[in-house]
């Protein structure tokens, strides 16, 4: 970690990515993953939280790094059952109550949805990623990855209502400068969200 | 066309209802077929509605059964294993498949690969990118020529790992369900298309699965047909389509096509019938009436019995008014015919028609004819009138008698009768009895007449004899009684001769007149006084072929009462005219008497027949005439008599003394020759009267002028006192017989005749 702040401070720069819908509406929940050769992850990997609290997971989605564990606490009154059988990483948390919680480790890179057996509502996804630099859309659909090292970088954007191949990316080459700003939009084409809501 | 009136009204009045009935099964039908075909349509609507409804609900059960199932743990937990573990996905399938009682179920991942179980027919690959690109919900759908609904659901978990399709076959039995919903038997199937053909997937019917038809089939106007589309899951054409048969459709308004030609028929045989009822009453009266009408023509004068009092009944009546008003004019008319006006008696067709019916059991049947004496004179005494009164009287005592007719009266007093009696015998008393009876005293106005009478009978029941014949046989019968005198006589047919025979006699002796079997004989007349023979009377003789020698008075009575007596006597005269020739040419010039019928005296036609043969030899032809043929028409004979004799002919009165001798008639006849009757010379040898009469007649005739002949001269002493007498000349067998002319003349020329005393030169 000490490394990476480092670098932050003579080599890297801060990278801008907004990611669009073709009508140029923002679309939020995208994971923007951008990769370089053999730099460490600038990922958290302890802290992870997925947390169930009126009756949803939150956060929506949740970008972490391969190896990491997180942890799945219950805010609710009711018990929930947590579960993926993405091949990326399957598991089941059988049911537990308020206040508990439970911790799953995800050691493949991939996409993990989640959801809870009794609230087909109740939908989440986690990306698990190798690559130094993720971070998720917000509303307004930008990230901003920093101290991100200059070089050709590649950029890949994931969004769990894109089209095609669950796991597949829309990949992109970037030319990270050593110095200044750097900006990018990404454009992308979702599934509309209600077609793939349980509440279908 | 028909003969019978009610064959006519009965087709007639059948016939227009059998019309009416049709006009009426033609406006009805198309309404009833319209609306048949229009309740159908309707009921197969219904159903289309009811199917589509159904359709719905089994749909979103379907759909539920989907969701259900794919958002099911297990098999979400089974569908994620889909590429390592296909096999679990498999049974996982079958096992939901059968949960929900569907009949087909596929996991199609989002790469395009469809898992199902094994025996499972293939989904076809559009059909894979569709579910892939998400535009397939539900629908119909085709796999291996069967119809399913489906419904496709995606299995998240919780991400979006695949689709689930499940299906449920629409088959027969659906089809049969919804079939059993319609309240009409309609037919039911589910057909796709492709290709413009129809292929038959569900059906109702027996009709094999997978026929193929083309669109234009399916929607031919043999049936009513409902098609609705079924959405295909794929784009698939499915349909529905419902049908009902036209003839099916039209079954009820056949039914009621039925009864309508079911209740025409009836109502022709009704109306028929009546209409044959009818006229029948009206055409037996009429053949009643054409019955009595030829019954009248035959003289049966039956009375129409009548039925009823319309025009027909009238009509009758009058009929039998008419009828009744001919029978008693006809009544009347043959009363009439066969009665006598004025007695009121039975006449004589009535007596020879009554003859025709009567049956003798044993016997003889006689007809008897009656009549007064002297009927003329009591007629003329009393007047016609009551001379009828007294006829109807005594036809009334005839009656009385019992004969087997009623009496007749058949002309002027005779009344006639038939009895039946054994024999001639017992028959001539019951006729004396009547004939005593009748001549009975009648009281006529008031005046008692004596009556007699005579009758007559000839019998009926002989081989030969008819009503008519015998009639007239017992009327001739009667003229025989009255001449013989006597009360009663039996015909005689001997007295009578034979009329018929008589009538072809006279044919004959035309035809003998003409071929010469009539001939003339001559006997001389010898005068007494010179010795010589100086006249000839010409003697008519007849040799008929058949019969012989046909005597003189026979047929020239004969001739005289059937008119051919003119003709006779002018071949007579011609014959002795050329006769007298003939004796000029031998050298005998002679005078030729010649006989005259009284029937010609007074004829004009004769006097001309004379002038015409004989005019000029009025002094040679001397005609002979009997004091009885004056005596008939004494003007007109004697006025032609005197004619003849101033033209000069002689004349002659022959036969006198044998009839009533008038003097008076004597003195008027302007003869020149008296022929004395032979009969007065019978007793002239025996008896002085005889010779005194004879001799005073001798005298008359001389005082008269006339020369006196003698004829019927047989023996020389009658001759020699005639002679002695003064008697002029004589005629005679002793003399001469009548011989024909050539023995006349060889007679003549032989010599004088020569008595055995020579005649005295001088009386």
């Amino acid at each position: 970690m000490t490394c990476l702040a480092m670098h932050a401070s003579a080599w890297a720069v801060d990278v801008r990515v907004e990611v669009k819908a073709p009508n140029g509406e923002p679309i939020a929940n995208a994971v923007v993953t951008i990769s370089g050769p053999a730099v460490a992850s600038s990922l958290r990997s302890d802290g992870l939280v997925m947390q169930q609290k009126d009756l949803a997971f939150s956060p929506f989605v949740l970008v972490v790094p391969r190896g990491a564990s997180v942890s799945f606490p219950n805010f609710d009154q009711t018990r929930h059952h947590v579960y993926s059988f993405s091949p990326a990483g399957p598991f089941e948390l059988k049911l537990y109550g308020a206040g508990e919680t439970r911790s799953v480790r995800f050691t493949k890179t991939g996409t993990i949805a989640v959801g809870c057996n009794i609230h087909d509502q109740m939908t989440a996804f986690i990306r698990v990623t190798d690559a130094p630099w993720a971070a998720v859309t917000d509303k307004m659909g930008v990230v901003e990855l920093r101290n991100v090292d200059a070089g050709d970088r590649l950029i890949e954007v994931w969004h769990p209502q894109q089209k095609g191949s669950p796991d597949a990316t829309l990949t992109s080459t970037l030319a990270v400068p050593a110095s200044g700003r750097v900006s990018k939009v990404v454009q992308l084409t979702v599934r509309n969200q209600l077609d793939f809501h349980p509440a279908y | 066309m028909f003969a019978r009136l009610r064959t006519k009204l009965a087709l007639l009045y059948g016939g227009l209802f059998g019309l009416v009935m049709i006009a009426i099964a033609g406006g009805v039908y198309p309404v009833v077929a319209a609306g048949s075909l229009e309740a159908a349509r309707g009921q197969l609507e219904a159903t289309s509605n009811a199917f589509q409804k159904l359709e719905a609900l089994h749909m979103s059960q379907l759909r539920e059964n989907a969701r259900i199932s794919a958002t099911d743990f297990g098999f979400r937990s089974a569908a994620a294993l889909a590429e390592t573990e296909p096999e679990t996905v498999r049974t996982a399938l079958a096992n939901l498949r059968r949960r929900i009682g569907g009949d087909i179920a596929y996991l199609v991942l989002p790469g395009g690969q469809a898992i199902s179980e094994r025996e499972a027919p293939v989904l076809p690959e559009h059909l894979l990118r569709s579910l892939v690109a998400e535009d397939a919900v539900q629908g119909g759908l085709v796999l291996e020529q069967s119809a399913y609904r489906a419904v496709v659901a995606p299995v998240l978990a919780p991400n979006l790992i695949g689709w689930l399709l499940i299906g449920a076959r629409l088959d027969d039995g659906q089809m049969k369900e919804l079939v059993a919903l319609s309240s009409i038997p309609i037919e039911a199937r589910v057909l796709v298309s492709r290709d413009h053909e129809s292929i038959l997937l569900a059906r109702s019917t027996h009709e094999a699965i997978g026929t193929r038809k083309s669109d234009h089939d399916i929607d031919s106007d043999k049936a009513i047909t409902e098609t609705r589309p079924i959405a295909g899951l794929d784009g698939e054409r499915l349909k529905l389509q419902l049908s009902y048969p036209n003839d099916a459709a039209l079954a009820p308004m056949r039914s009621l096509m039925g009864i309508l030609f079911g209740v025409g028929l009836i109502g022709v045989v009704i109306f028929g019938f009546s209409a044959w009822l009818l006229a029948r009453s009206i055409t037996r009266p009429l053949a009643a009436l054409e019955q009595a009408t030829r019954q009248m023509e035959d003289g049966v004068y039956a009375q129409v019995k009548i039925v009823s009092r319309d025009e027909i009944g009238r009509l009758a009546n009058s009929f039998n008014l008419m009828t009744g008003a001919i029978e008693e004019r006809t009544r009347t008319i043959t009363h009439q015919a066969l009665h006598d006006r004025d007695t009121g008696l039975p006449n004589r067709d009535h007596l020879e028609q009554t003859l025709q019916s009567i049956v003798v059991p044993a016997g003889h049947v006689y007809i008897a004819v009656f009549g007064m004496d002297r009927f003329a004179e009591i007629r003329d005494a009393i007047g016609y009138r009551h001379a009828a009164g007294l006829l109807a009287a005594l036809g009334e005592r005839l009656g009385r008698r019992r004969g087997l007719t009623p009496p007749a009266r058949l002309a002027g007093e005779l009344l006639g009768i038939a009895i039946a009696a054994g024999s001639d015998m017992e028959l001539e008393a019951w006729l004396a009895g009547t004939l005593e009876a009748l001549e009975q005293p009648i009281e006529i106005a008031g005046q008692r007449v004596d009556v007699t009478a005579k009758s007559g009978f000839a019998r009926l029941s002989e081989p030969g004899a008819t009503g008519q014949n015998a009639i007239e046989r017992a009327s001739i019968a009667l003229d025989q009684a009255r001449e013989a005198h006597c009360k009663v006589a039996a015909f005689s047919a001997e007295l009578y001769g034979d009329p018929v025979a008589n009538l072809s006699l006279m044919g004959d002796m035309l035809k003998a007149l003409a071929c010469g079997d009539i001939y003339l004989a001559h006997q001389p007349k010898l005068n007494l006084r010179t010795g010589v023979f100086d006249g000839t009377e010409v003697l008519v003789r007849w040799r008929h072929p058949d019969r012989g020698m046909i005597r003189p008075d026979v047929f020239v009575t004969m001739a005289e009462e059937t008119g051919h007596i003119r003709a006779l006597t002018e071949w007579v005269l011609g014959q002795a005219i050329k006769d007298q020739d003939t004796l000029a040419a031998a050298g005998i010039p002679m005078r030729v008497s010649v006989n005259i019928s009284g029937r010609l005296l007074g004829d004009d036609s004769f006097e001309q027949m004379v002038d015409r043969m004989a005019a000029n030899r009025t002094d040679s032809i001397c005609f002979e005439i009997t004091e009885t043929a004056v005596m008939n028409d004494p003007e007109r004979a004697m006025t032609q008599l005197k004619s003849l004799s101033e033209r000069g002919f002689a004349l002659s009165i022959d036969d006198y003394g044998s009839g009533l001798s008038s003097l008076g008639y004597l003195k008027m006849i302007p003869a020149s020759e008296l022929k004395i009757d032979r009969n007065l010379l019978a007793g002239l040898k025996t008896g002085a009267r005889d010779a005194f009469l004879l001799r005073s007649t001798i005298d008359l005739g001389h005082g008269l002028g006339m020369k006196v002949v003698a004829e019927g001269i047989e023996d020389e002493s009658t001759l020699s006192i005639l002679q002695g007498l003064g008697c002029d000349l004589a005629q005679g067998f002793l003399i001469s017989k009548p011989v024909p002319l050539p023995d006349l003349i060889r007679f003549l020329k032989a010599g004088a005749w020569r008595p055995s005393q020579p005649l005295k030169a001088s009386a």
